[in-house]
């Protein structure tokens, strides 16, 4: 099964970048962030998500 | 000078005077005591009532008695004689079974029970179903109405609103009006019982017939089963009928491949408000059941995962709850049977995650896989 969810998730934790979670479906990517996630986390880690796509 | 036999005359001598004039047909009278004097009595035949008699019902063997005789009020082809002695109209409240209402709402014409989605409708109708007769008050007695097939506009039907479907009879045929609520679970206009039959406050020729509600379009309804889609395809049950509900099945399922949530705290499934059933309810008399399944895995670190049901919550969850043991990962199914509140009402699906990431998998992960939630109400 598709573990691209799990493997991003593990990634952006990894990068300290505060979320809830990710879906993957296709070649489309959601990234649920905390509240407290600066522009700045969100931009890198949309940058992580579609690099793994 | 009057001659009286055996009062005088020529053979006793004595003689009878009377008064100069008298009134014709008048009795005459002794005057005094002379036994000769006699006067106008000043009484005709006309001035005694007749001598009541008694007789046996036998007596009458011809002719026919008089109505009025009988009872009071009119007598005619369209009256009848009641014990109380009154000629009274023959009326159908000896007879109507007021529960008689012959239809259900519905969103197609001649479909009377929908067996596939109807989204963005602009037309109610009121489909004669296992009959085609209802019973209405006329306000002092109920009476039967017999009907085709009625509709109603909803043009200009305020958006994300329910509205009470009234039936009542518009000279002798079926007609539908509606009333609008004042927010999503109170009403503006009371329902009220006549003889056991709800109908409108203070219009009770208005029949109850269901509750509606618009969709986010003004003058827009919909009653869809939901499906699969990216984020869930959300169903939207908004036709409720008051009378002859049968029971439907909606399900609603997250083709997305998979995704993951990481705090120990429920949310949407998905995060989305598609994995959801939203339905309207007219009155709180019957329960609904619902069920949500979902398979689910982790890392070996993570503790657990749970699935739930939120009844009109995002954040709480109702209903019996299913786990997932995260080491091994596996199937669950939540599950929920209550009654809705009156009006909007929503099912939600609900995820939980125990203490570390939790991947969910939606539908189309695998081709064994078919997630989703079920819901089952009668409508």
């Amino acid at each position: 099964m598709d573990n691209r969810a799990f493997q991003i998730t593990e990634a952006l934790i990894a990068a300290d970048i505060p979320i809830d979670g990710v879906a993957v479906d296709g070649q489309s990517y959601r990234i649920d962030y905390r509240p407290e996630a600066t522009q700045e986390q969100r931009e890198q880690a949309e940058s992580i998500a579609a690099s793994m796509i | 000078m009057i001659f009286i036999p055996g009062f005088g005359g020529s053979t006793d001598g004595g003689n009878m005077t009377g008064p100069a004039s008298s009134t014709s047909g008048n009795f005459a009278s002794f005057n005094g005591t002379d036994g000769k004097t006699l006067q106008d009595s000043g009484k005709s035949s006309s001035s005694f009532a007749n001598a009541s008699h008694t007789h046996a019902a036998s007596d009458i063997a011809s002719g026919t008695v008089a109505t009025a005789r009988l009872g009071s009020g009119t007598a005619n082809s369209t009256t009848y004689l009641r014990g109380d002695q009154t000629w009274a109209t023959v009326t159908a409240s000896e007879t109507v079974q007021n529960s008689i209402c012959d239809g259900r709402l519905t969103l197609t014409s001649g479909t009377p029970v929908l067996t596939s989605s109807v989204t963005a409708a602009t037309t109610l109708y009121f489909t004669p179903y296992n009959g085609s007769k209802i019973a209405l008050y006329t306000g002092s007695v109920w009476e039967y109405l017999d009907f085709s097939e009625v509709s109603l506009s909803l043009s200009g039907y305020a958006a994300n609103t329910n509205f009470d479907i009234w039936g009542y009879n518009n000279g002798g045929t079926l007609a539908l009006e509606a009333t609008a609520w004042t927010n999503d679970t109170t009403r503006a206009t009371a329902l009220a019982l006549q003889n056991g039959v709800y109908v409108k406050t203070g219009a009770t020729t208005r029949r109850y017939l269901g509750t509606i509600r618009t969709t986010g379009s003004t003058g827009q309804t919909e009653f869809s089963f939901g499906s699969s889609a990216s984020g869930g395809g959300a169903a939207k049950l908004f036709v409720w009928n008051a009378q002859n509900r049968v029971r439907f099945s909606a399900t609603v399922n997250d083709s997305t491949s998979s995704w993951t949530y990481t705090s120990a705290s429920w949310r949407s499934t998905n995060n989305s408000t598609g994995n959801r059933v939203s339905f309207v309810n007219g009155l709180q008399i019957e329960t609904f059941t619902a069920d949500n399944s979902q398979v689910a895995a982790s890392s070996p670190t993570t503790q657990f995962a749970a699935i739930g049901i939120g009844l009109n919550s995002t954040s709480a969850f109702s209903g019996l709850i299913g786990y997932i043991n995260a080491a091994v990962g596996g199937h669950s199914r939540a599950t929920l049977s209550a009654l809705g509140v009156v009006g909007l009402n929503y099912v939600q699906g609900l995820e939980y995650a125990g203490g570390a990431t939790m991947t969910f998998y939606g539908s189309s992960a695998a081709a064994y896989l078919s997630n989703g939630l079920n819901f089952n109400f009668f409508m």
